[in-house]
């Protein structure tokens, strides 16, 4: 193994996920289908009536992003998406590891949860919409709903799959109980918690699009409808657009960067 | 006279199940001087790492009760340790994070731990591995890990329950040298339990030998052979025969109790058992 100076061990691993050039290899295929996209239309191809130009995407894209209006649009979505994902994820957890520990909350709580679980998310947005109206709060809600489950499953099974000598050595060298959850639950289940919040964050977008879409609350999926309703398809991908570059930056910034840290003593 | 360290006073255990109740341990007394590496054998399935289980305070006993230096034990105590057949490292620690676990939980200061670590890692032959993670060892250099770790924390006893059956025979058989050479060296009380009757020889100053369940205490040898003990000497030999002979009555029992499982139907051999 290579060592450092300092005698820390280096990691080539969590290097090349920042700097080498394999992570920008995505761009390649990228620009590919926009290059043939936008010959598609000089040719014409296809009309711009049907799919825009992409670089006309690009130009209203470029436009609209100072216009505080539209960020504001896009930022309601974020920010419903990043509330549900943390009240979820308070929620879920609590649960994941008290049934994942103690036999008797498990046989209580876990076959009504899988209920629950099989039941499409969107089926419950006509009742909740009802209840609460065409508002941020039924948005609000809805990613809640959607983003627990992962969650909770993917953490109890962590505990679940925790072997009972980690357990028992934590007891022969700790008197004092919290180490049960600070020094073995926690960082055993650490892996799992990223799994759960990564699948939730990927449902929440089409979700809390969805709703927006459906209940007419406002948006960045409000917007895109209102756009395509209103004739202006470069407006409808410009919005596209940014949620797909939000989605690899929240992606590319958190959940790999998170991933790198865990993926040394895994695998 | 050397003075008692560990006494198991009279332990039963018996576990409640729908069908019945199963007898585990029952009565089963005797004691450890501080300095002795004592060994456990027994048929398997016969409770001996139950017992092991109590003397850890991880397992409550149904009556009877264990001391260490005159103290009841009801759970875990600060001075035993353990080292377990799974090693039961934690993947998500170095091999010092590991090793220092004890002394973290305990709240001695990081300079500390890690200068007691860094010397038990060089102990136990890791250095060069300070900063691996367990997945990137073998299992004999998971398993020193393991020893490391229950040293660490200065125990009076360190308990090591099948430590080298999960490892590979020649791995197992430097392991074993090497813990001999460790309590030499520490001067702490060893308890061992195994299945493996020439490696209690190889280690143990006294072999403490169970029943077929419920397992009661059968018979105790002490061994007076010099070490390092070569298992070729005939003393050897001739001692695994006779530990051989009485494990042999105790398996021949499991046996019988097997095959009239297959002839009498699950609850009348509950009935026989209790």
């Amino acid at each position: 193994m290579t060592q450092t100076l300092t005698g820390k061990p280096f990691k080539p691993s969590a290097f090349k996920a920042y700097f080498h050039l394999e992570s920008f290899l995505f761009l390649l295929p990228l620009l590919t289908i926009i290059a043939g996209w936008e010959a598609a239309l000089r040719l014409q191809m296809i009309s711009p009536t049907i799919l825009p130009s992409p670089l006309n995407v690009i130009r209203t894209l470029a436009l609209n992003i100072t216009d505080i209006a539209f960020l504001t649009l896009a930022f309601q979505s974020l920010t419903i998406l990043t509330l549900g994902l943390i009240a979820a994820f308070l929620l879920a957890v609590p649960l994941a590891i008290g049934t994942g520990l103690k036999r008797h909350l498990d046989s209580a709580f876990t076959p009504l949860i899988m209920i629950f679980g099989a039941l499409p998310d969107l089926a419950l947005l006509p009742i909740i919409i009802y209840w609460f109206g065409a508002s941020a709060s039924s948005a609000l809600l809805m990613a809640v709903i959607v983003a627990f489950f992962p969650i909770f499953f993917m953490v109890r099974e962590g505990v679940e799959s925790i072997p009972a000598d980690q357990f028992h050595a934590v007891e022969i060298y700790s008197t004092r109980r919290h180490h049960l959850f600070t020094k073995l639950i926690f960082p055993a289940t650490f892996p799992n918690m990223l799994a759960g919040l990564r699948l939730s964050y990927e449902f929440l977008w089409e979700v809390i699009l969805a709703t927006e879409i459906i209940a007419q609350i406002s948006g960045i999926g409000f917007f895109i409808d209102a756009s395509v309703k209103g004739g202006a398809l470069n407006e409808a991908f410009a919005a596209l657009f940014l949620i797909g570059i939000i989605a690899i930056i929240v992606d590319r910034a958190l959940f790999q960067r998170l991933e790198n840290k865990i993926r040394r003593w895994r695998e | 006279m050397k003075s008692k360290c560990l006494e198991v006073d009279g332990i039963s255990k018996h576990y409640h199940l729908p069908k019945g109740v199963i007898h585990a341990l029952e009565e089963v007394t005797f004691h450890v001087h501080e300095r002795e590496f004592i060994s456990i054998i027994g048929p398997s399935g016969c409770g001996k790492s139950t017992l092991l289980k109590i003397i850890a305070g991880l397992d409550k006993p149904t009556k009877g009760q264990v001391r260490l230096k005159g103290e009841i034990i009801s759970r875990p105590h600060p001075r035993i340790s353990m080292v377990f057949q799974s090693f039961a490292l934690f993947p998500w620690r170095t091999v010092l994070q590991n090793i220092e676990f004890g002394l973290e939980t305990r709240g001695v200061p990081k300079r500390v731990r890690r200068k007691i670590a860094e010397r038990l890692a060089e102990t136990v032959g890791l250095k060069g591995c300070e900063y691996c993670y367990p997945r990137e060892l073998s299992g004999g250099m998971k398993q020193r890990v393991s020893i490391a770790r229950a040293l660490a924390i200065d125990p009076e006893v360190v308990l090591l329950d099948e430590a080298f059956s999960a490892v590979d025979e020649f791995t197992a058989q430097v392991l074993r040298s090497e813990v001999i050479e460790l309590w030499e060296e520490t001067e702490k009380t060893f308890i061992l339990v195994t299945h493996n009757l020439a490696e209690a020889i190889e280690m143990a100053d006294k072999i403490l030998v169970l029943t077929s369940r419920p397992a009661k205490l059968k018979h105790m040898v002490t061994v007076n052979l010099k070490r390092p003990r070569s298992r070729h000497r005939p003393e050897f030999v001739k001692l695994q025969r006779e530990l051989f002979e009485l494990l042999k009555e105790e398996l021949e029992k499991t046996i019988i109790r097997h095959k009239l499982k297959s002839i009498y139907s699950q609850e009348k051999i509950d009935d026989i058992e209790m």
